[in-house]
């Protein structure tokens, strides 16, 4: 059973410039945020715009949109993952810490 | 004369899966000599309590590199020879996916064995903190040799062909079954390794991040293992992550082949095959949330402790399952008392010895009194020295025959059996009765209560390592005297079972296909052709075969005289390449903390005249291993391998790049005060090159999509562009690095400094190899330009510049924003 082949018309060029376009506006979105102090935590502001432009260039430029299920399963499978551990650790880390207090 | 120098050749060339493995098997028991000696001499100086044999430093040396050879030179890799050699066979494929993968994963493993073997030669000995290199000892502040550096690149380089592994048995399993072998189908042995390949995917990730970060300590003088900010609980952290998947990577192979003996001595399927399937799932998952508890004791907080110790008594909870279904395969099966099945049984009590003792490590309160004393060392040998072990040496004899086409000695199997079976509880039960004695000591002269029991421990050595000789008597006795075994001598199941022993290079001859009600067929391909595959497996299609199986395993046979040539094609594909790349690293590596820069050059430049051979061949076309034309491919029907392969490797490259931010948010949590980047770096050197690394992924974009429509001017242009971009922002990288250091700001100044260069610089070794992949395009493209049908190469280096980007969407904030 052989599977569709990449929808390929729904890829002309004009995806990726848009995406393009899109990668640098938010990174000098996140600057001109970051620089001006408007986020209440820049914390998670960075990592929320990491992981917008992340998906961006996963769907777009490694053409994960058109991929089946399985495919997709490899990054957001070890995303789920490493999310899981790095809170853990983390977690573990400021139960700990003595520069909390 | 010149059929020694081809024999030899073969060996270093070959690329089969089946010599590679058995190049596993011959090279883990040769670590094994060396590890079992080293337990020898250390178990005579604890024999007395003043003994002077094997002192301080020298026991310290013999029990950490013990350690460390038998769990990772050792038992996993001998695992991974009979992976290598039966996987395939099992699944009905006739290789392994990436076969020059595959030798280069042998040959880094050996040659990182080498190193650690080596580091006893060196200034200062060999490496001595013991095998879980806790810091602050792993530094070179309080372990100065040149060996303990060895023994932490050897790490890295094994965690590398660990990574490599994984990826070819992950396509092999995932796209290379079969037709008809649903994965309800694929034999036990062949399902745990997949699990297996699951956790070192992501474990090992871990542990080369902890090896790197402490080579940069070790040798350029960063101080992440030293300093308050990371010290201790950062190395604890980044290796029970990986250390504890560990215990069950190295258990999972084992119960897999466990399974398949068991099943086959007593007639009858694996009782609740399903069930233990989601048991293995469920340990899989849990395995990576039980690691804190190696460091209830490290100042976590109850809270944590609690959790971690909730769900480390969960874990058991699977293979309590599994065991039961071990049991209940033996219950009423009609059981054949050959050594492989006696050897089987015997790993069953004492997987229930060593795991029940280790439920106790759950409690918070019972860990903090046990840990660090022979309770331990003695729960954990029952699991790996009993279960593990005795698991592989049934597996050994299991298989033998199909290996060599002889039969093992059974007498002398049973007598290896019973002098391993004395000999193992005879050395570790009585060090559960030494619960006082701490591990770690050579000398315990104040506490004469404790000599009896560790000399018999001590006996129970020499009676364990007398069984080991016994074993490799009957191995050559086999080998050399054994009578011939036929294709199937214990009647079992199983593809592997329905080719010639030993099974000849193309592995089948016809293609294996599974029909819907479980018999197993070798079909000559052309019937296949003329009959359809579907209508053969839902057994619509009467065909002659040249092999069959039915699933109660009583009507086995092989017609080899109807052996057609069809599809047996397999390429003998040698390359010295892979074995010359891992030498060159290993010369690198010795001459490395050695300070020996030229020996370094020419171990380099070994190593890049190698990978530069290699791509040659690819461009050549010489190794194009077709796939398979009849397959079962679930869940990636359709799928390119290499594909599936990549994705593969981006995992755990994601999981490297995690590792290492994951160092970054625990060292930035602990630090009093830190700069922001903002403050520290100039942001809009960074925003250029966050630009130049998207136009990159553009230009890639646009390659692909070029060469899909065919315009070669554009798509050579694009190539062109892409790598230039890569240039510049290495460029740029360079000139920000030399500005910094220029400024007093090098790698050892700050810990934001080590922390900056060392997540840049492994981000900028990846741009390295991108940039290298785009030459490799561009150079092809002008030669030969691509067109619609092999416009994938240029997607999988798209996929690859994508990953760099999105690391660089996290690194970018980390340094040069907050």
């Amino acid at each position: 059973m052989a599977r569709p082949q990449l929808k390929w018309a729904a890829h002309p060029p004009i995806a990726y410039f848009l995406a393009w376009a899109f990668l640098v506006f938010t990174a000098l979105l996140e600057i001109y945020f970051v620089a001006a102090g408007l986020t209440y935590n820049t914390l998670v502001f960075v990592t929320s715009v990491g992981i917008v432009q992340s998906s961006v260039i996963a769907l777009i430029f490694q053409h994960l949109r058109e991929e089946p299920q399985s495919v997709k399963a490899f990054p957001l499978g070890s995303l789920v993952m490493l999310i899981i551990l790095v809170s853990a650790a983390v977690t573990s880390v400021l139960a700990c810490t003595p520069y909390l207090g | 004369m010149s059929s020694l120098r081809s024999w030899i050749l073969r060996w270093l060339t070959t690329t089969n899966h089946k010599d590679i493995g058995i190049l596993y098997m011959v090279t883990a028991m040769y670590f094994f000599l060396v590890a079992g000696t080293l337990a020898l001499l250390f178990r005579v100086q604890l024999a007395m309590p003043e003994s002077n044999f094997l002192p301080g430093k020298a026991f310290n040396q013999a029990v950490t590199v013990h350690g460390l050879v038998m769990l990772l030179w050792f038992l996993s890799p001998i695992q991974f020879g009979l992976a290598n050699y039966f996987v395939p066979l099992q699944i009905g494929a006739r290789d392994l996916a990436f076969p020059r993968l595959n030798a280069l994963s042998y040959w880094l493993y050996l040659f990182s064995g080498l190193l650690l073997i080596v580091s006893f030669f060196v200034p200062g000995g060999a490496v001595d903190g013991g095998w879980t290199l806790y810091a602050p000892l792993n530094t070179s502040a309080y372990s100065p040799s040149k060996g303990f550096d060895l023994a932490v690149l050897a790490i890295v380089m094994l965690s590398a062909a660990i990574t490599l592994g994984t990826v070819n048995f992950m396509v092999t399993i995932a796209k290379m079954r079969a037709p008809g072998m649903t994965w309800d189908k694929v034999p036990m042995f062949t399902w745990s390794i997949l699990f297996t390949i699951l956790m070192m995917l992501l474990a090992f990730p871990a542990l080369a991040a902890a090896g790197i970060l402490l080579l940069l300590d070790r040798l350029l003088g960063t101080t992440f293992f030293l300093s308050v900010e990371g010290g201790a609980l950062l190395w604890d952290h980044l290796f029970w992550f990986f250390g504890h998947p560990e215990v069950y990577i190295l258990l999972f192979p084992s119960l897999g082949m466990l399974a398949d003996i068991i099943s086959s001595f007593t007639g009858r399927p694996l009782y609740a095959k399903r069930f233990v399937l989601v048991a293995f799932m469920a340990a899989t998952v849990l395995s990576y949330i039980v690691w804190v508890h190696h460091m209830f004791i490290t100042g976590t907080s109850l809270l944590v402790r609690k959790i971690f110790s909730v769900t480390t008594a969960l874990i058991s909870i699977p293979f309590e399952m599994a065991t039961l279904a071990l049991i209940l395969t033996l219950y009423k099966g009609r059981i054949r008392y050959t050594s492989p099945m006696l050897f089987a049984m015997a790993a069953i009590p004492l997987f229930i010895i060593g795991g029940a003792t280790g439920v106790f490590n759950a409690a918070i309160i019972l860990d903090r009194a046990f840990r660090g004393t022979y309770w331990v060392v003695a729960h954990f040998h029952y699991i790996m020295a009993g279960t593990a072990l005795f698991a592989v040496i049934a597996g050994l004899y299991y298989w033998f025959p199909k290996m060599t086409g002889r039969m093992l000695s059974e007498k002398l199997a049973k007598i290896q059996l019973i002098l391993a079976v004395i000999g193992i509880n005879l050395l570790y039960f009585p060090q559960f009765l030494l619960i006082d004695m701490p591990r770690r000591i050579y000398r315990y002269d104040y506490a004469p209560e404790w000599i009896t029991l560790n000399q018999l421990s001590t006996i129970g050595a020499f009676i364990f390592a007398a069984s080991f000789v016994v074993a490799l008597i009957a191995l050559l006795h086999g080998l050399l005297r054994g009578r011939p075994s036929g294709d199937n001598p214990w009647g079992a199941w199983g593809l592997e079972w329905l080719t010639k022993s030993p099974p000849p290079p193309h592995n089948f001859d016809g293609q294996p296909v599974v029909t819907k009600d479980g018999r197993i067929l070798i079909v000559p391909e052309k019937t296949l052709e003329e009959q359809g595959v579907d209508k053969v497996i839902t057994g619509e299609a009467k065909v002659s075969v040249t092999g069959v199986m039915t699933p109660n395993g009583t009507a086995g046979h092989q017609s080899p005289s109807h052996a057609h040539g069809h599809g047996h094609a397999h390429a003998h594909h040698g390359s010295m390449a892979p074995m010359m790349l891992a030498l060159g690293m290993f010369v690198a590596f010795v001459a490395m903390p050695l300070g020996n820069t030229a020996l370094m050059a020419l171990g380099a430049l070994l190593a890049f005249a190698s990978i530069a051979k290699w791509v040659l061949d690819e461009y050549r076309g010489r190794f194009s291993e077709p796939e398979p034309r009849y397959r079962e491919e679930f869940p990636f029907v359709g799928i390119d391998k290499f594909k599936v392969g990549l994705w593969t490797f981006i995992a755990g490259e994601g999981f490297l790049f995690g590792s290492l931010v994951g160092a970054y948010i625990f060292i930035r949590t602990r630090s009093p005060a830190w700069t922001p980047g903002i403050e520290l770096h100039d942001v809009a050197i960074g925003l250029f090159n966050t630009v130049v690394l998207f136009t990159a992924a553009l230009a890639m974009g646009l390659a692909y999509y070029n060469a899909r429509v065919g315009n070669v001017g554009l798509q050579r242009a694009s190539l062109a562009f892409a790598l230039a971009l890569g240039l510049l922002f290495m460029f740029t990288k360079a000139y920000e690095w030399s500005k910094f250091a220029a400024e007093g700001y090098g790698l050892t100044s700050t810990m934001e400094a080590q922390l900056y260069y060392t997540l840049t610089g492994a981000h900028a070794a990846h741009v390295l190899v991108g940039v290298i992949a785009s030459l490799y395009a561009l150079v092809r493209s002008l030669r030969r330009p691509y067109g619609p049908q092999d416009a994938r190469t240029l997607l999988y280096i798209g996929i690859y510049w994508g990953i760099v980007d999105i690391v660089w969407t996290f690194i970018f904030p980390m340094f040069y924003l907050i």
